[in-house]
């Protein structure tokens, strides 16, 4: 069965790019635009992986990846974020969140892919049936 | 004076306060023996005057180590020598009377050059203390018997001219002190404006990052369509593509923003200016924009008076301030509404009128509009379609005209952007 991954960004391009990207290395995506939405989606799909933004509407990705981090039934979901600004305060909250791993942005698809990959201690992606 | 701060941690205003009041202890100890009759001695004027090279010694390095320009220093090095010889000199006046070289000199001067230090007005305080100064001597003068005996308490004299100098210094002093706070304050507020920049760089990074994020991942999907060996991807050429240019504008637009705000922030609006006819170049720009308000299906209507009054004026600017409140009007027109341009003479000058029947606005937002920063912050946070800041532009360029801008709006019934310009020639502009 193909793994579940919840990608959460405000951005429709992004959403849209990333999410047929991951569908093409057969993963089965759900999305979130804010960060309410976001840790609704969390909760009842239990995702096995999250995508998340950090400049997202209503509550803003650091706040979802704490939420999540602190509720034990949802503390092992692997969380990667999108941070977009210059310099290191992204990637020290980002690590102060309790993140897994974190891409910037512009982020190299192949890069999110493998991180991805890693997360999920997958050796390939799973590849889609012929 | 390393070891006052040590051990009590003042600042550097209560150093001085604690300086102050240990050369007073000194040099009290010192007047004291000296005017105490049983242990005269001829020693005692060369202690003073040990002393007081001491004390100008401190003061002068003491002062000028605060001052920093060098016509200052010597103003100051030249006003304490000035203060704190003129009492010897006043003695020397009235040869004989060595007794007199007690008290006042060393007292007086160690007053006026702390009161240097502290207090910057140094010149109308030096006045004071030395008119005060010459009065008690004149005081003295008259008080005078024929034996030479002070029929007045001279020295009550002279503590009350040393303590109104005093009172008034501090006045001064007090006074200096507010402005500093006052300093401190606009630094403050200077220092929050800096970190809202740094904190809107940090945005603006994080919003160019975006659309590059897109175009990056469009780019490499479709790349990797052209690979046929790879798993099929379900967006089609023209979806990418369609991303790709979308980004591509909005990246455009961020940058024209960030170039509309290097235009306000260098202050660069002020070009060379003619005297031009602002209905026609109204007109022209309302005629530009029609195929933008058809889109939208919002009729644009100008209703301008014939006749107008030449406006001395940059043309380019006006255009400017015209295609921004228009361009504004018709963004937040809801679909099929209107727009109307009116532009009137009257004795005060021309008024624009750019009326629109949108969803107006809440009074607490119309502050905003012209606020760069607002606008700013809306930018990135995606509120408005194009950079936001059309209207601070057009605000710098009316005010940097002369005239004035505002609107009126009421929520749901539309909103008014007036702005007025000044006509006939205005070279002074």
């Amino acid at each position: 069965m193909a793994k579940k991954i919840l990608l959460v960004d405000d951005e429709t391009d992004i959403v849209t790019l990333v999410s047929s990207r991951l569908k093409a290395s057969g993963y089965d995506v759900i999305t979130a635009i804010d960060g309410m939405e976001a840790l609704d989606k969390a909760r009842k799909e239990k995702p096995e992986l999250i995508l998340l933004d950090v400049m997202l509407p209503k509550l803003d990705g650091f706040k979802v990846c704490h939420i999540l981090k602190f509720d034990d039934n949802f503390k092992d979901i692997p969380i990667i974020m999108f941070t977009a600004r210059a310099g290191e305060k992204d990637s020290k909250i980002a690590y102060e969140s309790k993140a897994d791993d974190y891409v910037t942005k512009p982020f190299e698809p192949t890069v999110l892919l493998s991180k991805v990959k890693n997360l999920l201690k997958e050796g390939d992606p799973i590849k889609p049936q012929k | 004076m390393a070891h006052y701060k040590g051990k009590f941690n003042f600042g550097k205003v209560s150093a001085t306060a604690v300086e102050l009041v240990f050369w007073f202890v000194v040099i009290s100890t010192a007047i004291f023996i000296n005017l105490s009759p049983k242990v005269f001695s001829d020693t005692k004027p060369i202690l003073l005057v040990v002393l007081y090279i001491a004390f100008l010694a401190f003061i002068l390095k003491r002062g000028l180590s605060q001052i920093a320009s060098p016509r200052k220093k010597t103003l100051f090095i030249i006003t304490v020598i000035i203060c704190t010889l003129f009492p010897f000199l006043l003695i020397g006046a009235r040869a004989g009377r060595i007794a007199i070289f007690y008290y006042m000199p060393l007292a007086f001067s160690i007053s006026m050059a702390c009161l240097i230090i502290m207090v910057p007005r140094v010149y109308i305080i030096t006045v004071v203390g030395i008119s005060l100064f010459i009065l008690s001597e004149v005081f003295q003068g008259i008080y005078m018997d024929s034996r030479m005996r002070l029929r007045f308490p001279i020295e009550t004299m002279r503590t009350f001219s040393m303590t109104v100098t005093a009172i008034f210094a501090y006045y001064l002093y007090k006074k200096e002190m507010g402005m500093r706070s006052e300093l401190k304050a606009l630094n403050e507020k200077l220092k929050l404006f800096d970190a809202m920049k740094s904190n809107f760089i940090a945005n603006i990074s994080h919003e160019l990052r975006t659309p590059l994020t897109s175009i990056k991942n469009a780019a490499v999907l479709l790349n990797r369509k052209t690979e046929k060996s790879v798993q099929p991807i379900t967006i089609s050429d023209k979806e990418l593509l369609d991303i790709i240019l979308s980004n591509v504008d909005r990246q455009v637009r961020l940058v024209n923003g960030l170039l509309d705000l290097a235009k306000i922030e260098s202050g660069k609006l002020k070009v060379a200016r003619c005297l031009v006819d602002i209905g026609k170049i109204a007109a022209e720009v309302a005629n530009s924009l029609k195929m933008q308000a058809d889109v939208k299906d919002v009729k644009i209507t100008a209703e301008i008076e014939p006749d107008l009054p030449m406006v001395y004026a940059s043309a380019d600017q006006i255009a400017e301030v015209y295609t921004n409140l228009l361009d504004n009007a018709i963004k937040y027109t809801r679909d099929s509404g209107r727009v109307i341009l009116r532009i009137s003479s009257s004795s005060a000058g021309l008024k624009s009128v750019i009326e629109d029947n949108g969803a107006g606005i809440a009074p607490e937002d119309i502050g905003k509009l012209f606020d760069k920063f607002k606008r700013l912050e809306d930018m990135v946070e995606h509120k408005s379609e194009g950079t936001g800041l059309g209207l601070v532009i057009a605000k710098e360029i009316v005010e940097s005209h002369g005239g004035k801008i505002w609107v009126e709006s009421k929520p749901g019934s539309g909103s008014k952007l007036i702005f007025t310009l000044s006509h006939g020639l205005r070279k002074g502009d």
